[in-house]
């Protein structure tokens, strides 16, 4: 973007000269390419599953011009991410760093292959993160949503933030034309880097119940339904947050709660605390879990 | 903040600090069946929204950054320039600080807007144009608008543009000209503010008369007058008529200013001058008429 541009020409420059090393062009199958990020030196490369999702054969090209064949070693259709690994011990690594300090605001630079013009780069600013599912009924996602420039070719490719670090593998999950990427911290779950603990147990009963009639204003309009606590474990997370029985848990970072189910996979997905609205008294208030 | 030395860094911390500086000021409105759009804190109990996103009257709802949601009021609207101003009874709100100057073209701003539960948005652009006036697609004029080539997400209507230190510029809106992204400038926002908190509309002059716009052949002009309005229509019971208007005068003079188009209108008929009477002149028959005629209030 020629603001940013204008700022720091050299700066930029010298960013986009640092990361694109470990950006790398993904092909399959003859038809359709995409990006990578070169997550370890040892030939682990991130793409979106999108990319690869039908091929028979994958093959990388480097920026020094080696074309490399690669495996599919791992896949998440639902996070549109896939690992690949090259027979090779000399990549050059990306800096990743932790999607959860982003803040709305941040610069941010893309680096892809839109429309198959290789090695360009993009910049805007995040304009949001959230939790959303992809489709009805679907798991809700974590996602870093940005005004940059993104086309078909970007897919895959690094959402870097001012320093360069890969902060979200940008990515098409909720299809249409919205600029998205998986966040760092979502990626390196998936991968395994960090050590998985139980997340998913509230220590508490809950049922299923009506949102009475008053309450269902505003943004909560929509709304039939929560999960009425009706026990809680000493010394569990739902004690340690302070939720009682009686409250009606009825949204969790943005997605409606109405069954067990939709609990579990939001507490399993949080990285942090999770942000839990709840009906108790007349008010509807907000609880960090 | 940190790696302040690096121009990318620090270009990037004053953006995310400016959205950071606006977050408390920026309101979720909830007045309409689908997506809910955004309000600015303009005073500890004031928000000033957009009036194309409110389809009703009652029953009105803010979010706050704070999560609370709060049952508001409605004070007044202006639908001529698609703003409307909210009351949260008892509140303590932080308002948004305002830019000193005025938008400059090049400038770099940032549209923001809280559509959604989930916490601010934001997209990056500059001040494409400052121009105006504009009449807007509801029948009003803005004396002055800027244009900008940040994105507005839905939902951003009623936010406010801000400059590089989260400061207002300028008050978004897609409702007045096709759905482009306009702002209109703070200064005209918040005398706006005013009027609608005084008075809970905002008072403009009527005179009651539709015209166009005419040139006179050179053997029919008079006086230093080459062209003026062509009445059509003079409404029943309008100033105008009071005044001995007919259809068919030209109308060429009002206060004394020159008048060649409707627009030319717009500054004489401010609310201030609701109740005065001015003189107007006329070409009726060939012939010059002076006449005068007592501005009106304009019913909403």
């Amino acid at each position: 973007m020629s603001i940013i541009h204008s700022v720091a020409p050299d700066a930029l420059a010298e960013l986009v000269a640092r990361a694109r090393p470990s950006v790398v062009q993904v092909r399959s199958g003859g038809r359709g390419q995409g990006a990578g990020v070169v997550w370890r030196s040892d030939g682990a490369v991130v793409t979106n599953h999108h990319v690869i999702a039908n091929a028979g054969r994958v093959e990388v090209e480097l920026t020094d011009g080696r074309r490399l064949a690669a495996e599919v070693v791992q896949r998440a259709p639902e996070l549109d991410l896939a690992l690949l690994k090259l027979q090779v011990n000399d990549l050059p690594a990306a800096t990743v760093a932790n999607s959860a300090a982003l803040r709305v605001g941040e610069l941010v630079v893309a680096v892809g292959h839109p429309w198959g013009r290789p090695w360009v780069t993009t910049a805007g600013i995040v304009s949001g993160v959230g939790l959303r599912a992809p489709r009805e009924g679907a798991e809700p996602i974590p996602y870093i949503q940005s005004d940059v420039r993104l086309a078909p070719g970007n897919s895959g490719g690094p959402l870097l933030d001012a320093d360069g670090a890969v902060i979200g593998i940008n990515a098409m999950v909720f299809g249409g034309d919205l600029a998205v990427a998986i966040p760092s911290a979502t990626v390196t779950r998936w991968l395994g880097a960090e050590p998985s603990q139980p997340r998913g147990r509230l220590g508490a009963s809950v049922q299923r119940a009506a949102l009475p009639a008053e309450p269902r204003r505003g943004a909560w309009a929509g709304r039939a339904s929560g999960l009425r606590i009706v026990d809680v474990e000493a010394g569990g997370r739902a004690a340690r947050a302070g939720l009682a029985v009686g409250d009606l848990l009825l949204d969790a970072a943005g997605v409606a709660i109405d069954e067990p189910e939709t609990l579990r996979s939001a507490l399993e997905r949080a990285s942090g605390p999770l942000r839990i609205y709840l009906l108790r008294g007349a008010s509807i208030v907000p609880v960090d879990v | 903040m940190t790696h302040t030395h690096d121009p990318l860094r620090a270009l990037s911390d004053r953006m995310a600090d400016a959205v950071a500086h606006a977050r408390p000021a920026l309101v979720m409105v909830n007045g309409r069946r689908r997506q809910p759009a955004t309000g600015v804190v303009v005073a500890a109990n004031m928000i000033l929204t957009a009036d194309h996103v409110l389809e009703r009257d009652d029953d009105l709802t803010i979010g706050t950054d704070d999560d609370a949601t709060h049952a508001v009021r409605l004070i007044g609207r202006d639908p001529y320039t698609d703003l409307a101003l909210l009351e949260v009874p008892g509140a303590n709100l932080t308002p948004l600080a305002v830019a000193s100057g005025t938008a400059r073209v090049g400038q770099l701003v940032l549209a923001v807007g809280r559509p959604t539960t989930g916490g601010p948005m934001a997209s990056l652009g500059i001040v494409s144009a400052v121009g105006g006036p504009l009449r807007t697609q509801r029948g009003g004029v803005i004396e002055q608008i800027i244009q900008t080539d940040a994105t507005p997400y839905p939902g951003f209507s009623g936010g406010p543009l801000l400059d590089a230190d989260g400061a207002m510029l300028g008050l978004l809106t897609t409702g007045l000209a096709g759905g482009a992204p306009l702002a209109i400038p703070a200064a005209i926002a918040l005398a706006t503010v005013a009027s609608l908190t005084q008075h809970g509309h905002v008072r403009r002059g009527y005179l009651g008369i539709a015209g166009q716009p005419v040139e006179l052949p050179e053997g029919q002009r008079r006086g230093q007058y080459m062209g003026g309005l062509l009445l059509v229509r003079v409404e029943a019971d309008s100033p105008a008529l009071h005044g001995g208007l007919l259809v068919g005068d030209i109308l060429v003079a009002v206060d004394g200013q020159p008048v060649r188009d409707p627009d030319d209108l717009q500054p004489m008929l401010s609310g201030a001058r609701v109740g005065t009477s001015v003189p107007v002149e006329v070409i009726r028959g060939g012939e010059i008429k002076q006449l005068a005629v007592t501005i009106a209030q304009r019913k909403a």
